[in-house]
């Protein structure tokens, strides 16, 4: 497969669109589970956009972010990320903690607790334990997570060593994108997987794709 | 005279002239490399992602996403554009790891690796680099002043640095 935008055809965006449904599906479950309430995900968007852009599908370079990663290794590699900003960050630690959610200025950055930090990184595990488990589920493909790395930084500089994995097969990346939302429709944070090229053709021949 | 800012996004190069600025939004593991002229005042910026060309040779990639191929492209550019070889500076700054944990995967590396192959490159091409700021965990907004030669780098919870 090589890096022209156009050559990802409709019916196997339908199919990463699925596969990324069920991830997320199963990863909204899992912190539905978690926070004890309803959560609900968007229609997750599957996109071929070229590596500059990636930043500003979040927001813009600078926008400061608190970013959870793994390392996916096995029959398909890449990246599990999540990202939120820091109010969605404070609201998730302070449903897990049971603290009162305290409003802070959006520009400053914060610096968290060794308590707080375990609760985002447990929240990304759970979310990219049980999405990459649907998706192994569904295509036969075997995967491992590793630990959850945790980053807390401007969204272009924490999104690079996905970037630079991605720039390796081309100018291109693939990019898996689900919303969560709690219910107030507030989002939750947006969870990516970018898998990188010949996982994206695994993935689509384990369906019985050529 | 009304001054331009130019971004500079990923795996791009752009040239300049006084007083006009250059600036790369976020750089992570990525690397700015600016070059200069400080006599006619031409400098270019360089993004670059990863480090070395070699192994991509056949593949569809941009030559200005890599460290080596991209500032020798860069320094050709700017002499093309009027700068003198030999006067040329080099200022850089990136090169971060992120994401830092007990890592044994090398992919959390290539913020080092981009930094020795930035440096190699210059060295081979007999350009001085003046100034640096690269390594460390945090990421970086860099500003190349054309008028004054100088990199201003802004990180999310530290004081503004100028080199």
């Amino acid at each position: 497969m090589n890096s022209i935008p156009g050559n990802m055809d409709t019916e196997k965006k339908d199919v990463l669109s699925e596969i990324a449904n069920i991830g997320s599906g199963h990863a909204a479950t899992a912190l539905a589970a978690l926070l004890n309430r309803p959560i609900v995900q968007s229609v997750p968007n599957v996109m071929l956009i070229p590596l500059a852009d990636m930043p500003n599908q979040l927001g813009g370079a600078e926008k400061i972010v608190v970013a959870g990663l793994l390392d996916i290794t096995g029959d398909l590699s890449g990246f599990f990320m999540v990202v939120l900003d820091q109010v969605q960050a404070d609201r998730i630690i302070s449903m897990m903690l049971g603290k009162r959610y305290r409003k802070r200025k959006a520009d400053t950055v914060r610096r968290y607790s060794s308590v707080e930090k375990s609760v985002i990184a447990e929240t990304v595990n759970i979310l990219g334990g049980s999405y990459m488990t649907a998706l192994s589920e569904m295509t036969g493909l075997k995967t491992q997570p590793s630990t959850p790395y945790l980053c807390i930084d401007m969204v272009g500089a924490v999104l690079n060593v996905a970037i630079a994995e991605a720039g390796k097969a081309g100018d291109f990346a693939v990019f898996f994108q689900s919303e969560l939302f709690n219910e107030k429709e507030r989002i939750i944070g947006d969870l990516f997987l970018i898998p990188d090229r010949s996982s994206c053709d695994k993935i689509l021949q384990s369906l019985g794709f050529e | 005279m009304s001054i331009n800012s130019h971004a500079v996004d990923i795996a791009m190069m752009k040239i300049a002239r006084a007083p006009d600025q250059l600036y790369s939004l976020g750089l992570g593991s990525c690397i700015g490399v600016a070059i200069y002229d400080p006599v006619t005042r031409i400098g270019g910026l360089i993004h670059i992602l990863l480090p070395t060309l070699q192994g991509f040779e056949n593949g569809n990639h941009a030559r200005t996403k890599f460290a080596d191929s991209g500032i020798t492209d860069l320094v050709d550019a700017l002499v093309k554009a009027g700068a003198s070889r030999s006067r040329l500076k080099a200022k850089m700054a990136g090169g971060a790891s992120m994401f830092t944990m007990k890592s044994t995967s090398d992919v959390h590396e290539v913020g080092k690796r981009n930094i020795q192959s930035s440096k190699d490159t210059l060295k081979k091409l007999g350009i001085e680099l003046v100034a640096q700021d690269t390594g460390g965990n945090k990421g970086r907004t860099i500003y190349f002043d054309l008028e004054t030669g100088k990199m201003t780098i802004k990180t999310v919870d530290r004081a503004v640095k100028v080199i």
